[in-house]
C-alpha cells in the first residue's frame, strides 16, 4: 500500500522561509484537496516534493512508503510514482512532444516502449484529453494555449501512470469543456488504479468534479486544519476569515508585490521572494 | 541531380567559363534542378552561379576546403542553398545578390572541428525579394568559430530572417555577428535576427552580437539574442517526467540543433547530419 507521509517539513526558497513545519499523510485511493490564501506555500509544498532544486529542504522528513524521497534526484522520485501536473509547464523549444513523451515512457520501463505501442497509448490519451495528434509533432509546449499545455500535463499523466499525483492549480486556464475533460480523465484513472492525488485549486468547481476523499488547509507554512469535503463548501461560501475567529489562528497577509512588475498568472511565492 | 564541378552542362542547363582564378556558372531560365557542388573541387578558384529568371534550384554543398562563392539569384527565381560540414573547419565567404521577387533559404548544419571563419553577406536588390537564413553550429574542445551573417535591404518590401543557434562546450567559443541594413528608401521591409548560444562549460566564450542600421521609418525590424546556461526550469520539468539529469540536457540540446535537419531535402543529408549531432552531444 503507497502512502506518503510529509514530517514536520520546511522549505526554504532563495533564504526565505516559505514551509514551516507541513505535515501530512496521503495514503492510496485517497484525493486530498489542498487550499490555502495565496503566498502560504501550496505549490513550494508540491514543488519540494518533487524535488525542484530551487526549494530547499532544510527539515523534516518525505516518505515514500518509509523509503527517504528527499534522498532521491528528481527522476529516481518520478520513477518511484510521484508526478507533479505543473502550475506553469515550462515551454522546451527544439524537444518535440512525442521524443519527450517517449522518452519518459522508457524512463519507467525496462524494455523501450514499441512505436506501434507508443503510437496506440498516445492516441488513446490525446483522444481522451481532446487533444489532436498534430500536437505530438510540436515543440514540448512551445507557443502551446494555457489550455493546451494543461491538457498536455493531463496527457502526460495518462501516459506515465503514476501512483501518487500532485495538480497544482491544473483548473487555471481551463475552459468549462476542458475542465470536464480533465475532471473525466482523473476521474477514469481513480476508477481504474489505486492512485492517489494531492490537488490544489482555488475554486470549488474542480473539486465538485473530482470528489476529494480530504482537505487539507495551509495557512503561513502550515497544515493547519484537516477535514472532509465540507470544508471546501466553507471555504468557497466564507472564505478563510472563520479560521481566525474559530481556530485563532492569525493570517498572514501576502506580502505586497508591485502591481507593476507582477501579472495574472504570476507565482505569488516567486513574486514575493523577488522583493 | 547535376554534380556542377564534375558535369559538363549542356546548353540547354545553362553555360560555363573558367578563368585562371575564377569559375562561373549561368543557369538558364526557367531551370528546375538540384546541383552538388563539391568545395573540395573548386581547388580555391572564386565560384559565381548565376541563376536567371524564374530558376527553382536546390544547391547542396558539400566539402571542407577554404571557398568564395558568389551566387547572383534572378527574377522569381526560388532558391535553396544548405551545406554540411563535419570536418576540419575552414575560411568560407558568400555572397548573394537576390533580384525583384526572389526567394532564398539557406541552411548550414556546422558541426567542423577546429577554427572557423564563415561570412554571408545577402543584398536583398530587388524589390519583394526575401531571404531566410538558418544556423546550428557545435563547438567543442578548443574549437573557435566565428559566423558572420549581414543582410542589406536595398529595395522596398524586402524580408529577411536570421535564426543562429549554437552549442558551445569545453574550451571552445563562437561568435555570432548579425548585421541588418535597411537603406533609405526600402520601405515595407522587414528583417529579423534571432542568435541563442548554450553555454556547457565554464570555458567556454560565446558572444552573439546584433547589430540594425536603419535608415528608414516605415520598416518592421527585431533582433533577439541570448547566451547562457542549459534552463535550469526546463531540466527540472523532463527530470519530473523521470528523464536523468544528462538524458534531459542532450535532449535539450538536441533540440538546439536537430531543427536544421528538416531544411536539408535528401534522406541521406538528415541521416548524416543526425548521426554528426548524435557523436558530438
Amino acid at each position: 500500500m503507497k502512502t506518503l507521509v510529509i514530517e514536520n517539513l520546511h522549505v526554504n526558497v532563495d533564504d526565505k522561509e516559505i514551509l514551516k513545519g507541513v505535515n501530512l499523510t496521503i495514503k492510496e485511493n485517497e484525493t486530498v484537496a489542498l487550499l490555502g490564501p495565496n503566498g502560504h506555500g501550496k505549490s513550494t509544498l508540491l514543488a519540494a516534493i518533487m524535488g525542484n532544486p530551487r526549494y530547499k529542504v532544510t527539515e523534516g522528513k518525505i516518505l515514500l512508503d518509509g523509503k527517504d524521497l528527499l534522498a532521491m534526484s528528481v527522476d529516481e522520485r518520478a520513477k518511484s510514482g510521484i508526478f507533479l501536473a505543473m502550475q506553469y509547464p515550462s515551454e522546451v523549444p527544439g524537444v518535440v512532444n512525442a521524443d519527450f513523451l517517449k522518452a519518459a515512457i522508457n524512463s519507467c520501463r525496462e524494455k523501450p516502449i514499441g512505436l506501434y505501442e507508443f503510437y496506440r497509448q498516445l492516441e488513446s490519451a490525446s483522444k481522451t484529453m481532446n487533444i489532436s495528434m498534430e500536437m505530438a509533432s510540436r515543440f514540448l509546449n512551445e507557443g502551446f494555449s494555457g489550455g493546451e499545455k494543461k491538457r498536455n500535463e493531463i496527457l502526460q499523466l495518462l501516459l506515465l501512470k503514476p501512483d501518487f499525483a500532485m495538480l497544482d492549480e491544473i483548473d487555471s486556464g481551463l475552459d468549462v469543456d476542458a475542465l470536464n475533460c480533465v475532471s473525466e480523465a482523473i476521474n477514469n484513472m481513480k476508477n481504474q488504479s489505486t492512485i492517489s492525488f494531492l490537488v490544489v485549486s482555488h475554486y470549488a468547481r474542480l473539486y465538485q468534479l473530482i470528489r476529494p476523499t480530504r482537505t487539507a488547509i495551509m495557512i503561513n507554512g502550515r497544515i493547519v486544519i484537516e477535514g472532509g469535503p465540507e470544508l471546501i463548501s466553507r471555504i468557497d461560501k466564507d472564505g478563510y476569515e472563520w479560521l481566525k475567529y474559530e481556530l485563532g489562528i492569525e493570517i498572514k497577509k501576502e506580502d505586497h508585490v508591485d502591481m507593476r512588475t507582477t501579472s495574472i498568472g504570476s507565482c505569488a511565492v516567486k513574486e514575493t521572494i523577488k522583493k | 541531380m547535376i554534380d556542377l564541378l564534375r558535369e559538363t552542362l549542356s546548353k540547354e542547363i545553362g553555360e560555363k567559363k573558367e578563368l585562371s582564378e575564377e569559375l562561373f556558372f549561368s543557369f538558364n531560365e526557367e531551370i528546375n534542378d538540384k546541383v552538388c557542388i563539391n568545395l573540395d573541387l573548386l581547388k580555391n578558384k572564386k565560384l559565381t552561379i548565376e541563376c536567371r529568371k524564374n530558376c527553382h534550384i536546390n544547391f547542396f554543398e558539400i566539402g571542407e576546403n577554404n571557398s568564395n562563392i558568389h551566387y547572383i539569384i534572378g527574377e522569381d527565381s526560388e532558391i535553396k542553398m544548405t551545406l554540411f560540414s563535419s570536418s576540419k573547419g575552414a575560411n568560407k565567404v558568400y555572397t548573394f545578390d537576390l533580384s525583384n521577387s526572389a526567394n532564398l533559404t539557406c541552411a548550414y548544419a556546422d558541426f567542423c572541428f577546429g577554427d572557423e571563419n564563415f561570412e554571408v553577406n545577402i543584398n536583398l536588390k530587388g524589390e519583394n525579394s526575401k531571404a531566410i537564413w538558418r544556423l546550428a553550429t557545435l563547438a567543442s574542445n578548443d574549437d573557435k568559430k566565428r559566423i558572420s551573417v549581414s543582410f542589406n535591404h536595398e529595395d522596398i518590401n524586402t524580408y529577411s530572417e536570421m535564426n543562429n543557434y549554437g552549442v558551445s562546450k569545453d574550451d571552445s567559443e563562437i561568435r555570432f555577428l548579425g548585421t541588418s541594413t535597411i537603406k533609405n528608401k526600402a520601405k515595407k521591409s522587414a528583417a529579423h535576427q534571432n542568435a541563442r548560444i548554450m553555454v556547457f562549460d565554464e570555458r567556454c566564450r560565446a558572444e552573439a552580437d546584433p547589430v540594425l542600421c536603419i535608415d528608414e521609418n516605415d520598416v518592421e525590424a527585431s533582433h533577439a539574442s541570448v547566451v547562457g546556461k542549459i534552463n535550469e526550469d526546463h531540466v527540472f520539468y523532463l527530470c519530473s517526467r523521470g528523464l536523468s539529469e544528462s538524458e534531459a540536457k542532450k535532449l535539450i540540446t538536441l533540440g538546439y540543433l536537430n531543427p536544421i535537419i528538416e531544411f536539408f531535402d535528401d534522406e541521406n543529408s538528415k541521416n548524416n547530419i543526425a548521426i554528426a549531432i548524435e557523436k558530438k552531444v
